[in-house]
């Protein structure tokens, strides 16, 4: 048992060492930051890609769009800035995401509320199974308990062997 | 021949039309008579001339088929669809994939293989003729809206108006690729598959079918039908890799989203629906999940014709979405009715004993699956909602699901480890200790040392994302390995077997369960392979001869470009040498095509793959200045991983799929005569 203790506190402080020394060999890097942007961009030749993949020979938009984008990088504006800057001139569709207003929030509140009132519900139905007696006989016609109980027997030993 | 075609989906329509009305009628006066009158008899024997017809009718549009097929390749431009779709110049290959190129071809593809589904479903019916009747029947009240489609709204055989021309206007390039050739009827085949444990389902609440019967008969058509679309959609992502050329597999364009959606549901199923035949619970649930898979393949369809949201899909747009909308409402409320009115035959049978246990996984893993679906339904359905609400649309592509979807995938793939090693009814802290363990640590030191050979989640997102998918997709195999390994040293013991005999003798011993494992396999495997996207490199240069380029440990060397031309196509490509360490690894061609009758450009992307990554290589356009290619080179890391995985994951379905050892000994030693008096014993029982 002590052994056993002991393994886990060797095995603990090896990772925190891990973790730090990983953590302090870390640096920023922000050189990533048109790369970013051109992946949040929709290219508006009707290619339906992003501006950063655009690969058609003579677009007719992305190649200025790139400059656009570089220069307002190399200026230092804000994603924010930027970002309306393109949906001002291009429209709404000029973003790969929804973004901006109250009812574009709802694009990204949705999944993380879904899977909130998801869990509630799992919640609920557990707690709803445990109170629940079971039934006792399953009335139906055809087949009695004992029939239904051999064919789930015989599943059971499918799964589990 | 045209004639022919258009009378052949006509009579299939009739044939159809009867299977429903009169498979309906003997239905339901036989569920009122007493087993056994006259009366039963009689309507049992028009009940016999449905199925019939229902088998007649795969015979009249796998005619229909035929025909068109047919049209295709002896280029009879008088039908207006083959006009549309082919050329003289067409390979051949490509001229019997024009069967599903356009609107009317693909519907006739959909009618087609769901009568081929049809047909196996009715021929045998002896499984449970019961039930196999109401399945039949609710499957020809699908075929006909398909063939009403095909005879009155989009009919494949129209007339060319006018002169025929001497020539066709050809298929869209983007579809003259080999995998095009198989990806659309794998997709459909999952798509159209799917209505058979539909009508199953629905047919066993319409009669109130007893146990959880129907469920195992339906069991091996979920799963080959979900296996369809797993290649289906695989296939899709290979051909988007390999044919639009911007160096991406998933774009999550609402028409890979709308497969991805009954695949997500589906799956759920397939998960659920051991719950409902180990311990009679989840039964109105599974009853839900695969009614809405079936609405979720009928939308996909639905948005794929209707243009209701922009797609490169968009080939196939037309206006017989209202007909879709409309047929997916009275499905709907069909079922809704069915279940509404039999709601009390679902009722569980055991209860929820514990929240660690396997069926709680499922819970979690089925909450997950839905979260995933909703998810991108909301995804795929926000800009016509916004247009609506807003007055204008708004994008909702990659880089929305990059940050959304990611975290549900973890999860996912947290579950795919930990569900297998919970047991049924109740886990104990003494077995979770056990199991949980060593894939715990092996998760824990993957982070670790990932983290110390530079990988830096706080950096980017996607970083973060790579690791705990790294990290967990080690725990999850390890996890799926002990299993293996605990099982096949007990046999080791008994046996004295070496341990591959014994991991094999395991394995045929248990296909389900092993098969189950091997699937989650792959599935950590697709999740390696989906993780390296976040360190994709890509670099862009114009190349004159003997010009260089390199990125990561390659160096291409430019040796030659020209252009070239045949009859189907004029083209441009460059010739460039791969080194490695100054050692020569290939040559790649990467090429710009021109296809002379649809007067469209297409990419064909050069790529040598290695199991570390991809060089992907782009012929990205001429200089019109000075005539040099602009070669553009992708090196995507792990890409190999996706596909290996998939082929992990059709290996393990296919094992799932087949009998246990024992049971098929069983099978063997059964004697004729009790085979006999069992298969009368069933027919005689429904």
């Amino acid at each position: 048992m002590q052994s056993m203790r002991n393994n886990w506190k060797w095995l603990t402080q090896l990772l925190l060492v891990a973790l730090l020394v990983a953590v302090s060999v870390g640096a920023g890097d922000s050189s990533g930051r048109y790369d970013k942007l051109s992946h949040q961009i929709m290219c508006p030749c009707s290619c339906n890609e992003l501006l950063g993949e655009c690969n058609h020979v003579g677009c007719p938009d992305s190649d200025g769009m790139r400059t656009r984008l570089l220069s307002a990088i190399d200026r230092g504006d804000s994603t924010k800035t930027i970002l309306l800057a393109f949906q001002d001139e291009y429209g709404p569709t000029a973003l790969a995401a929804p973004r901006f207003t109250a009812f574009n929030h709802l694009a990204w509140i949705m999944p993380p509320l879904l899977a909130a009132i998801g869990i509630l519900l799992v919640a609920l139905i557990v707690r709803h199974w445990k109170q629940q007696p079971v039934v006792a006989a399953v009335k139906r016609t055809g087949y009695t308990k004992a029939e239904l109980e051999a064919v789930r027997e015989r599943i059971r030993r499918d799964i589990d062997d | 021949m045209p004639a022919l075609g258009s009378f052949a989906l006509l009579l299939a329509l009739v044939l159809c039309g009867y299977t429903l009305v009169f498979g309906s009628f003997a239905l339901w006066r036989i569920a009122g008579e007493p087993a056994g009158s006259v009366y039963t008899v009689k309507m049992e024997r028009l009940a016999e001339t449905a199925r019939r017809a229902g088998i007649a009718s795969f015979i009249a549009v796998s005619c229909a088929a035929l025909v068109l097929v047919y049209c295709s390749f002896t280029n009879d431009f008088s039908v207006a669809y083959i006009l549309h779709h082919s050329n003289r110049a067409l390979p051949t290959a490509y001229k019997f994939s024009a069967l599903w190129s356009g609107q009317e071809g693909s519907l006739l593809l959909w009618a087609w293989l769901l009568a081929a589904y049809g047909f196996v479903l009715r021929v045998r019916h002896k499984v449970d003729i019961r039930l196999s009747a109401y399945a039949s029947t609710i499957l020809a009240g699908i075929q006909v809206f398909f063939l009403l489609l095909l005879n009155f709204a989009a009919p494949p055989f129209a007339l060319t108006t006018g002169a025929v021309p001497a020539d066709g206007f050809g298929l869209n390039p983007l579809l003259q690729y080999p995998e095009m050739v198989i990806h659309p009827p794998m997709l459909y085949l999952g798509y159209v598959g799917f209505a058979v444990p539909f009508a199953f389902a629905l047919g066993a609440l319409m009669m109130r079918y007893p146990g959880e019967k129907w469920i195992h008969i339906t069991r091996r058509w979920t799963m080959v039908t979900w296996l369809f679309l797993t290649c289906g959609i695989f296939l899709g992502a290979h051909w988007a890799y390999s044919v639009l050329g911007w160096g991406g597999y998933w774009g999550w364009d609402p028409v890979e989203n709308a497969s991805l959606m009954p695949w997500l549901t589906g799956t759920a199923f397939l998960h659920s629906v051991m719950m409902q035949e180990k311990r009679g619970m989840m039964k109105s649930w599974n009853v839900w999940l695969i009614f809405s898979t079936f609405f979720l393949c009928i939308l996909g369809t639905l948005l794929t014709r209707s243009g209701l949201v922009s797609s490169v899909h968009a080939f196939a747009e037309s206006s017989i979405g209202s007909w879709f909308w409309g047929f997916l409402i009275l499905v709907m409320a069909v079922c809704l009715f069915t279940f509404i009115r039999n709601r009390d035959h679902l009722k569980s049978e055991h209860k929820l004993e514990a929240l660690v246990s396997r069926e709680s996984s499922f819970l979690f893993n089925n909450l997950l699956l839905l979260i995933a679906c909703c998810t991108i339904l909301i995804g795929t359905l926000f800009p016509v909602i916004s247009e609506y609400v807003q007055g204008n649309k708004v994008t909702v592509g990659a880089a929305y699901y990059n940050v959304i979807a990611p975290p549900i995938g973890l999860a996912l793939l947290f579950l795919t480890g930990v569900g297998p090693l919970l047991a049924w009814r109740s886990s104990s802290l003494r077995s979770i200790r056990r199991n949980f363990i060593l894939p715990g640590v092996v998760t824990l030191m993957t982070a670790a040392l990932l983290m110390v050979i530079g990988l830096r989640p706080w950096q980017d997102l996607s970083y973060l994302f790579s690791l705990i998918s790294f990290s967990l997709g080690a725990g999850v195999a390890v996890a799926v390995g002990s299993e293996f390994l605990r099982g096949a040293r007990v046999i080791q013991v008994q046996t004295g077997k070496n341990l591959f005999a014994s991991v094999f003798q395991l394995t045929r011993r248990n296909t389900r369960r092993y098969g189950g494992y091997l699937v989650h396999f792959g599935v950590v495997v697709i999740f390696i392979g989906l993780a390296g996207s976040a360190f994709n490199r890509s670099h862009e240069q114009e190349m004159n001869f003997n010009d260089q380029m390199k990125i990561g440990p390659y160096t291409l060397i430019c040796k030659d470009y020209t252009q070239d031309s045949n009859l189907n196509y004029d083209s441009e490509f460059a010739l460039l040498d791969v080194y490695r360490n100054g050692k020569k690894v290939t040559q790649m061609a990467p090429e710009k095509r021109f296809y002379i009758a649809s007067q469209t450009p297409s990419t064909m992307v050069a790529n040598h793959s290695t199991l570390a990554w991809d060089l992907y290589v782009i012929y990205a356009g001429q200089n019109p200045d000075n005539g040099r290619p602009i070669i553009k080179v992708f090196l995507n890391p792990l890409v190999a991983w996706i596909w290996i995985g998939v082929l992990i994951v059709v290996w393990g379905t296919l094992l799932a799929l087949t009998p246990n050892l024992t049971a098929a000994f069983s099978a063997r030693r059964v004697s004729p005569a009790a085979a006999a008096g069992g298969f009368a014993a069933t027919a005689a029982g429904d």
